[in-house]
């Protein structure tokens, strides 16, 4: 892609496929004790975007799924900072469900819609993602980050959210997607995380500095 | 007293602070107040002595994110009702006996930006869920009201001079029996004063006519 050799080696480019394999690889292992479940995250796929690029990007990704997505968003800030995206299939919510239903009878006890729970759970479990993925990106390259509350958004709604979200056609991002799946529930979705143009540069400096210590 | 104690002890909502082996290293008011147990009782020893219950799956699961990943965690009412076991304060108690709660927890990083202790922020939110719960009931109520209420609607057939109805079987009705059995209205019957006075016009001229 132009943009991507106009921003970065491929040496840069190859080291920063390293440290996400790293990075996710350890999330994953991560995921799988904090949540006592096995979590698969695929190797992710690594872009240069242009801003305005990113919103048709994640629509590509996600139109083999059906049209009655969800998605939770939220925002990362430290010297690696941006925005992850998380979107489940219609269903998943329901299947993860069974994730928090220790006591049969709790959550089937009828108090709450299940779509109302179907949403607590999603975003339960993305901010719990989103957070394992991140942090090992950040420790890698010794960034320390914070995050927003996590946002859930349905239908309609995601259409207007991702183009609002990525409007700024002048800039560039990193755009990162990884699919992960709890092996346990039959579960999948898809992971993106898009950093902010002011990050790029951080980032490059970030891989000098990993290359020097590690290559 | 330190300016962030003074807010630990007067912020309307309990807040714990856990070291990495989830002893109390802080211990509101508000938690004291609510859970009966003191702050010198609790403080330097591991929670779990207090609430055996946190070392289930789905309460490691929220703290242990925020050790291992710096995110916050989040703990729904909704999908969990409450992290800690405490009376509902409220007059509600009858109806919800433990305090409902949404509890947030958050890392505490040191100098050298590891992640040495962890907040949890209790907010009681008992009162919400019993207004949601009244909410719900009078959705039900009305949804109820609703489907016993006949309604009438579209364009109704009527004669112009008798002021019969015509059903959809091509009958004629009297007017008060066919709105009585497509609504709830009933009918009582009076006289207007225009028809009053041409009854009464009529009985004058004729007076032989049976009086109705």
């Amino acid at each position: 892609m132009n943009a991507e050799n106009t921003f970065m080696t491929l040496l840069e480019r190859d080291a920063l496929q390293e440290i996400m394999n790293i990075s996710f690889g350890q999330a994953a292992a991560d995921l799988s004790d904090v949540m006592n479940l096995h979590i698969t995250l695929t190797v992710p796929r690594i872009d240069v975007l242009q801003f305005s690029e990113v919103c048709d990007c994640i629509k590509d990704d996600i139109s083999r799924s059906n049209s009655d997505i969800s998605m939770v968003k939220q925002f990362f800030s430290g010297k690696f900072s941006g925005s992850s995206v998380l979107i489940f299939p219609h269903g998943e919510g329901q299947k993860l469900l069974r994730l928090f239903d220790e006591n049969s009878d709790q959550l089937t006890g009828a108090q709450y819609d299940m779509d109302v729970l179907e949403k607590e759970a999603l975003i339960e479990i993305s901010n719990i993602i989103m957070g394992a993925c991140i942090s090992k990106i950040a420790d890698l390259l010794s960034d320390v980050v914070s995050y927003t509350p996590p946002r859930y958004y349905a239908q309609e709604q995601i259409q207007r959210i991702l183009e609002e979200s990525f409007a700024l056609g002048n800039s560039f991002a990193i755009f990162f997607k990884t699919v992960f799946h709890f092996n346990d529930f039959e579960a999948s979705g898809f992971l993106f995380l898009i950093s902010n143009y002011e990050t790029l540069e951080w980032l490059k400096m970030a891989i000098e500095d990993y290359l020097k210590e590690y290559a | 007293m330190h300016e962030g104690n003074q807010i630990l002890e007067t912020i309307n909502i309990g807040l714990v602070i856990l070291d990495r082996y989830l002893k109390v290293t802080a211990w509101n008011r508000w938690m004291a107040y609510h859970s009966g147990i003191a702050e010198d009782v609790i403080i330097g020893r591991p929670l779990l002595d207090f609430y055996p219950n946190l070392g289930g799956p789905k309460y490691t699961r929220f703290i242990m994110s925020v050790f291992s990943f710096g995110n916050y965690a989040y703990f729904s009412q909704k999908l969990h009702r409450f992290l800690f076991s405490m009376n509902n304060p409220h007059v509600s108690s009858d109806i919800i006996p433990i305090m409902q709660q949404n509890c947030t927890a958050g890392p505490i990083r040191g100098r050298n930006g590891r992640i040495e202790q962890i907040f949890i922020a209790v907010q009681d939110v008992t009162e919400n869920v019993i207004n949601e719960m009244r909410l719900r009931e009078k959705v039900i109520q009305l949804e109820e009201a609703l489907a016993k209420v006949k309604m009438l609607e579209g364009i109704i057939p009527i004669c112009s001079y008798c002021k019969k109805i015509r059903d959809d079987k091509e009958s004629w009705h009297q007017m008060e029996s066919y709105i009585s059995t497509h609504s709830e209205a009933r009918f009582s019957h009076g006289i207007c004063p225009e028809c009053y006075d041409r009854c009464i016009d009529e009985m004058m001229s004729n007076p032989t006519s049976p009086k109705r």
